[in-house]
């Protein structure tokens, strides 16, 4: 397995490289001054002049990038043109916000999603399957910034029961990082369980369908042990990889759910920093997304063999 | 079954439990005001590292000797009285007695003189420091700073200029007073320690940033004006929360998370007017709405076209429907109201479609399509910039709206690089700053439209006389040679919109459209609390 990882760890390699390359020149080719948006209204050319030789605009392109490659190849991100901040602090501080929400929502996704999609396959076709399916295409037809303001409007807004913008951290107060945790979290939620609700009872059902499980129920197993020791285990391994695909998506950044309740993510840090013309930010955050992506699929692959033994790391 | 049933059963006492979980909402709510902010502060460094956002909160902690009132006339602050020379070129200011840092200290003129010394070395990247070394546009240079007492310090410049206070006041360049402390042993920048009535306490960078009130504050006399005038603390802390999009500011305001959402878009007016708990607060600013027509483009380098385009728009009608009625036309760049208004001022091209039409027919227009450049971060601009391309339809111009983002827009603007462009200017106190923005030399700024050399001589004239009559009469000349060039169409000054709940006193807003939090408290409930 060690061997296995190592392999796709060096494979990973050259798809950074590539990621890097295509990042730093789209950067560069969408217009816009960095240096301009630094200085604003000031109407001061000879700082702006200044302020483009300080970051190095004015050298070849190529010339540029290498620089940027020597600084990675230390460690070094590069520091943020807007606020001057060290790159890999501004991901220290976003990241964790956004993998909070994404997690805890991933996680509540899951025992809802999964059960859910598991019982409507058992019960398929009757009012219970109708009744899961119904709620899974509405969820997926809302789109995610409607579904946040309706909870704002719903729990901030009318109710007053919850806070609809920032973020507190759990060490400040557990109490506050809950209540601030909570609109986000169930936006997530109900933007995601359709995908996931749908893909376990389809492969739940086509497993259910499969000799060996009519065998199972003739050994005279209850329809427990049938669905979570025989069907869960074999229906399971697509949902994971939707799983995968899910969080590697989400731990980028959920832009839509950031920005409704003020949360100072990944997501949001791209964004504005895309905005600022921020170079140094836009392509640590590009290329910290790049690496989640290979993690998270890296750990989905270590989990197969984990739920289908026929699956071997090789 | 089981794990949904213990599913069911949390959501079920989640939900129970929600209101409880909201009682905190309320804590320690009456003491502290909360505002929201559209982006987070760039850095404590004023005029270094700065935008809007970061200014209006450090204003709030660092002050300079004198400040803007609301009627755009310079008025003390840390000092508190100054004396111009006879010949115009030496500036003493005494400093009000008793005035302390955050840190205790007493200000005295020699922290005055550190002050700018250290914002004037070219080391310490200060962004506004070409405004006072010569090679600014208004060519204002300090010759020397020196202290006559502990309470008196001296300017000198190497010739009179009106225009030193006004830049001195300036809301965008602070020329702040710090105590040295606000620097470490080898120079380098700290925090502000201030004189203000606020301190910042906490910075969670990209949420939030705390200010505390200063307690030995000493506020001036009399009443509020601008960034002048009294700044006395009523709420013992201020949270500036960073919500960067308006409609979730809208909410948050709505569900009561924060107290004041300054700068709101004008379409949430009507909503806001309906509701018994929140307070919509209007006030014309200086902000200023133009459509810029580059006059070395091949069609509009002619004369015609631009006057063509000046007379097929109805500035009232763009201006009435680009904010929801909140503001009126203006074609000057001298706001209306400043003391520099007058009747040549409000004279702009009438609006004459037919006679737009003889134009392009007589310039030998045949259909080639113009574009107009325009971005949708700025609401204003893009709402003008739609009205404007059918008005310029309707005589029969191919307009083509070219929408960018706003880098994009703003790189185009500063290189030259379209052919029209609707585009805002935020505010200068000084109508000489104000028409600056657009007349200069070419060669020096690209993104000037006006380039005439008698004119630009009369602008930078205007920055030097100090005689208001005078001052009066040059602003009439440039603003009728602008007018007849035509190369930039004034539209409308912006209205802002700041939404205020209810229980908040004494909030206003002022023309320069930077929000102030001293002199504001919430009302007293029944228990005594504020």
């Amino acid at each position: 397995m060690i061997a296995f990882v190592l392999r796709r760890l060096t494979l990973a390699v050259p798809s950074l490289l590539v990621a890097a390359v295509t990042i730093f020149v789209l950067m560069r080719v969408v217009p816009g001054d960095p240096a301009l948006l630094f200085i604003g209204d000031l109407e001061n050319q000879q700082a702006i002049t200044e302020m483009r030789e300080r970051l190095g605009l004015g050298k070849p392109l190529a010339q540029q990038f290498l620089v940027w490659l020597e600084q990675m190849a230390r460690g070094d991100l590069g520091s943020s043109i807007a606020t001057g901040e060290p790159v890999s602090r501004l991901l220290l501080d976003a990241f964790p916000i956004t993998a909070q929400v994404v997690l805890i929502a991933t996680a509540v996704t899951s025992l809802l999603a999964i059960p859910g999609g598991i019982l409507a396959a058992w019960r398929q076709n009757t009012k219970t399957d109708a009744a899961i399916l119904t709620g899974a295409s509405l969820s997926q037809s809302i789109p995610g910034f409607w579904m946040a303001l309706a909870l704002i409007l719903v729990f901030g807004v009318e109710l007053g029961w919850l806070p609809t913008v920032g973020h507190v951290s759990f060490a400040d107060s557990p109490h506050g990082w809950l209540r601030h945790l909570l609109l986000p979290v169930a936006a997530l939620v109900l933007t995601q369980i359709s995908t996931l609700t749908r893909m376990t009872r389809s492969s739940t059902i086509e497993v259910l369908r499969l000799d060996y499980i009519t065998h199972a129920r003739a050994k005279g197993l209850t329809e427990a042990a049938v669905l979570y020791r025989h069907a869960l285990r074999n229906a399971f391994a697509p949902v994971l990889t939707v799983l995968g695909l899910m969080l590697g998506h989400l731990l980028g950044g959920v832009v839509v759910i950031e920005t409704m309740f003020a949360l100072p993510g990944l997501g949001r840090l791209l964004v504005d920093a895309i905005f600022q013309r921020d170079y140094p930010v836009i392509q640590g955050c590009m290329l910290f997304i790049a690496v989640i992506y290979t993690v998270v699929n890296l750990l989905v692959d270590l989990l197969y063999p984990l739920f289908d033994p026929r699956v071997r790391l090789e | 079954m089981k794990s949904v049933a213990a599913l069911g059963v949390l959501l079920v006492a989640l939900i129970v439990l929600l209101p409880a979980l909201s009682g905190c909402q309320r804590e320690s709510r009456g003491k502290t005001l909360r505002v929201s902010l559209a982006s987070d502060i760039r850095s404590t460094q004023f005029g270094v590292n700065r935008d809007e956002n970061t200014d209006t909160v450090l204003h709030h902690v660092v002050e300079g000797l004198v400040a803007y009132r609301e009627d755009l006339t310079v008025g003390p602050l840390l000092a508190e009285s100054w004396e111009v020379s006879e010949d115009g070129r030496s500036y003493t200011f005494t400093l009000r007695p008793g005035l302390r840092f955050h840190n205790g200290q007493v200000v005295t003129a020699s922290d005055v003189k550190w002050s700018w010394e250290y914002l004037l070395n070219p080391r310490n990247r200060w962004l506004c420091r070409n405004w006072y070394d010569g090679t600014g546009e208004t060519g204002i240079r300090i010759l020397k700073i020196e202290t006559l007492d502990e309470q008196t310090v001296r300017f000198e410049l190497t010739e009179p200029n009106y225009l030193f206070l006004a830049r001195m006041a300036h809301m965008v360049c602070l020329c702040g007073i710090i105590h040295r402390d606000s620097l470490d042993a080898h120079g380098n920048w700290i925090m502000p320690i201030g004189t203000g009535p606020y301190r910042i306490v906490r910075w969670n960078r990209r949420k939030s940033i705390e200010l505390e009130r200063f307690a030995d504050y000493q506020p001036l006399p009399g009443a509020r004006d601008g960034y002048a005038g009294r700044r006395e603390a009523f709420f013992d802390r201020i949270e500036f929360l960073v919500i960067p999009d308006a409609s979730v500011a809208e909410f948050a305001l709505l569900s009561g998370s924060i107290d004041i959402a300054p700068k709101m878009p004008a379409e949430v007016l009507p909503a806001l007017a309906r509701r018994k708990d929140v307070v919509p607060v209007l006030q014309p600013t200086l902000n200023w709405n133009v459509l810029l027509l580059q006059n070395e483009d091949p069609m509009l380098s002619d004369a015609r076209m631009r006057r063509a385009i000046a007379h097929a728009i109805n500035r009232e009608q763009v201006a009435q429907n680009a904010t929801q009625g909140l503001a009126h036309a203006n074609g000057s760049a001298v706001f209306p109201g400043s003391r520099y208004d007058s009747e040549f001022q409000r004279r702009v091209p009438e609006y004459d479609p037919s006679k737009a039409r003889q134009l392009i027919r007589e310039a030998g227009y045949a259909g080639q399509p113009i574009r107009l450049q325009v971005n949708r971060q700025f609401q204003l601009d893009y709402s003008s910039a739609i009205i404007v391309a059918e008005m310029l339809r309707q005589i029969g111009l191919h307009v083509e709206l070219e929408v960018l983002d706003w880098a994009t827009q703003l790189k185009n603007y500063n290189t030259g690089n379209y052919q029209m462009m609707s585009i805002g200017f935020s505010a200068r106190p000084d109508p000489t700053l104000m028409f600056d923005i657009f007349i200069g030399d070419r060669k020096k700024r690209s993104n000037v439209v006006f380039s005439d050399p008698a004119v630009v001589v009369k602008l930078r004239r205007s920055g030097l006389v100090t005689d208001p009559v005078e001052r009066q009469r040059l602003f009439d000349e440039i603003h009728a040679a602008a007018d007849a060039d035509s190369s930039l169409i004034g539209l409308f000054n912006h209205t802002i919109l700041d939404a205020v709940r209810a229980d908040i006193i004494n909030y206003s807003s002022w023309p320069l459209a930077r929000p102030r939090f001293w002199g504001v408290s919430r009302q007293m409930t029944e228990g005594g609390e504020q």
